[in-house]
């Protein structure tokens, strides 16, 4: 069992197998040896890491991706809209909590669950308007009027019709 | 973690940079550009380098036909450079379904001041280079479209004498798709015309023929940045008759073609053999003499002959380096026969080889049909029969067709113009038909056309006249056009390297 503590503070016991799915607390433990002192995750607050060790306890046992696989080439080839149906549910959360969880993947370093993050966030901003994305994401349109009439003009021609 | 205050903004912009990158790049290109438009920030990172790496990457290896040609490493390639290739590709693809593209006529290309007399034209698929034979040697000499300035230089040289009348009879290429920078296999079949004038250097020569594959690829040269299409020869061996023109096929390491007076269809394996004997193993199909014919994947043969289409499996036919006799017929059966359409023409088959079928567009009385060919999945699977779809239909068949992939013909009589169809399993509008009078010419002419780039060359082979129309329209603004580095003028050409140097 692993000990990991959060930044407020709270505690979590898990199997090794399963926080190994995170290559940098991998790492940690390798660097540490066997040892019983508690690993402080500073970036991560209990509510998210309790949905990533969710995450990593539901995949256990899966091949980890190997560090120097041709990132290019397999990425690539997926399509985007690919998530397995228990990731879909997994990830169905609010904004906030998936912006979170992408975080906690990229500072954790666990390639599959950064992977369906990002691919959710896309599939939000695929087929939606400029004006659709800065309502659904919040974002303040910070081009002047001449800047958004340039640009609409060079990218006119790719507009759905 | 985010510090976070839903008044003031937005956590997607919240994330850092190289994460938003990741997200854009499983994009398609038509998002990103909306991305563009949303603020500043995305505007960044839609012109990042490894966005449109990823997404050039992504289109290069999954979509069917080939929607763009890679000449040099990509990561030698600017983020502009990259995003330019992908929209270019994607504004031919709107533009064929826009009413409004308007034709554009490019200067004539004067290739007989340039090299003489030519024997055979190819275009190559990508739209991007001509072919041309001379009948001077039969050299082969390449023209890039993409330039302004229109100048062959030389490519394949020839195996004969200098000086010797050469005829390219057929040219039949095979994309090489696997290969990371542009690569084709380009089969020729030459013929050096008999000389009874002694000359100097070579003396009376006989006839003489010559098939011979050789594969044609970009080179990247890292010290001067530059790339250059070079040729290397992989095989070449004599063939004692006359091969129907227009039959030759290769794919892969195999090559097909027909014999006219011996009535008979022939495969060979190119790889193996080369040499100066003609008693090499070749695999028959008697008493089929294609009209034209199209080799496909998993061994099967598509041939057009006596107003009929046939579909062979030549994988079980026994291999002879004898001449064929009716016996062997009885060993070989029809895996399809297009006996209940009726064929009225001469067939230009042009197949489009998707990861599970064989597409072939199909020109018969009452209009255009689909030839569905699938491929087995697994070596377990059932193949299931080829089937026939309707494309279009007509009431009048017209005239002087050129076919193309899987978009569109061309059509020169009654009147020069496109018919856009669309295949059962695809979205966009059923067909259309565009006429426009840019060419006046007909009698005589030839055409071919280009679809992923949505150019058409026609040419008069008595005049050795060619030009290009833009079908679709100028894609390139005007200024886009890169400098022109120095080129050797056409009368040097003779006798250089086989290989020029592009300033792509």
């Amino acid at each position: 069992m692993v000990l990991l503590v959060t930044s407020d503070n709270e505690q979590f016991n898990a199997d090794k197998d399963v926080v190994e799915r995170s290559v940098l607390i991998k790492n940690m433990l390798e660097d540490v040896g066997e040892s019983d002192q508690p690993i402080p995750l500073p970036n991560v607050s209990s509510s998210v890491l309790k949905k990533v060790l969710e995450y990593c306890e539901h995949h256990r046992g899966e091949p980890l991706p190997s560090a120097d696989a041709d990132q290019s080439q397999d990425e690539t080839r997926k399509r985007t809209t690919d998530i397995s149906e228990w990731d879909q549910k997994f990830i169905t959360v609010d904004q906030e909590m998936l912006f979170e969880i992408i975080l906690a993947a990229n500072y954790l370093d666990i390639k599959s669950l950064l992977d369906v993050g990002c691919k959710t966030v896309a599939n939000m901003i695929k087929g939606k308007t400029p004006e659709e994305i800065r309502k659904l994401f919040n974002i303040v349109n910070d081009f002047t009027p001449e800047e958004e009439a340039q640009i609409k003009k060079e990218n006119e021609w790719a507009e759905d019709r | 973690m985010l510090s976070y205050d839903s008044s003031q903004g937005s956590l997607l912009t919240l994330l850092p940079p190289e994460l938003l990158i990741r997200i854009f790049g499983t994009l398609g290109w038509r998002e990103i550009l909306n991305l563009r438009r949303v603020c500043r920030l995305f505007d960044d990172i839609s012109h990042a380098r490894p966005v449109w790496v990823s997404v050039f990457t992504r289109y290069k290896t999954t979509v069917v036909p080939r929607p763009f040609h890679q000449y040099q490493p990509v990561d030698t390639y600017s983020s502009k450079e990259l995003e330019k290739t992908v929209l270019k590709w994607q504004r031919t693809e709107l533009a064929w379904d826009a009413d409004d593209a308007s034709p554009l006529r490019r200067p004539a290309i004067n290739i007989k001041s340039h090299i003489g007399p030519v024997s055979a034209v190819h275009f190559i698929e990508g739209g991007r280079w001509i072919l041309a034979a001379s009948k001077r040697g039969g050299r082969v000499y390449c023209y890039d479209l993409d330039r302004k300035k229109l100048t062959p230089f030389s490519l394949i040289p020839t195996p004969f004498e200098k000086d010797a009348e050469v005829d390219v009879l057929s040219i039949s290429v095979d994309m090489d798709y696997s290969a990371e920078l542009f690569t084709f296999n380009v089969a020729l079949f030459l013929r050096r015309r008999a000389s009874k004038i002694t000359n100097i250097t070579t003396g009376p020569h006989s006839e003489k023929r010559l098939i011979q594959v050789w594969r044609v690829s970009a080179e990247w040269n890292s010290v001067s940045q530059k790339t250059k299409l070079a040729a290397r020869l992989l095989s070449s061996f004599p063939e004692e008759t006359i091969i129907h023109p227009g039959s030759l096929s290769l794919l892969g390491s195999h090559l097909a073609y027909s014999f006219d007076n011996l009535r008979c269809t022939v495969i060979v394996e190119w790889a193996a053999v080369g040499g100066v004997n003609i008693d090499f193993p070749r695999k028959y199909l008697p008493g089929i003499c294609g009209q034209s014919l199209a080799l496909l994947p998993n061994k099967q043969i598509l041939v057009s002959h006596s107003e009929k289409l046939e579909l062979w499996d030549y994988n079980m036919l026994p291999e002879s380096s004898l001449l064929p006799s009716q016996q062997d017929f009885s060993r070989v059966r029809t895996l399809w026969s297009s006996h209940h359409i009726h064929l009225p023409f001469n067939h230009i088959l042009r197949p489009l080889v998707t990861h599970d079928m064989t597409r072939i567009v199909l020109d018969t009385m009452d209009g255009l049909h689909g030839l569905i060919v699938p491929c087995p999945g697994s070596i377990d699977e059932e193949v299931q029969p080829p089937s026939i779809v309707p494309l279009f239909q007509w009431l009048s068949h017209p005239h002087f067709m050129t076919f193309s992939f899987h978009k569109a013909i061309l059509v020169t009589f009654p009147e020069t113009g496109t018919i856009r169809f669309s295949w059962p399993d695809e979205k966009r509008t059923m067909w259309t038909t565009r006429k426009e009078s840019i060419f006046k010419e007909r009698q005589g002419f030839s055409f071919s056309m280009d679809e992923s780039s949505g150019r058409i060359l026609v040419w008069n082979n008595q005049s050795s006249s060619y030009f290009i129309v833009e079908w679709v329209g100028p894609l390139v603004a005007t200024g886009e056009e890169r400098e022109e580095s120095a080129e050797a003028p056409a009368s040097n050409l003779e006798g250089i390297e086989q290989t020029t140097y592009l300033n792509v």
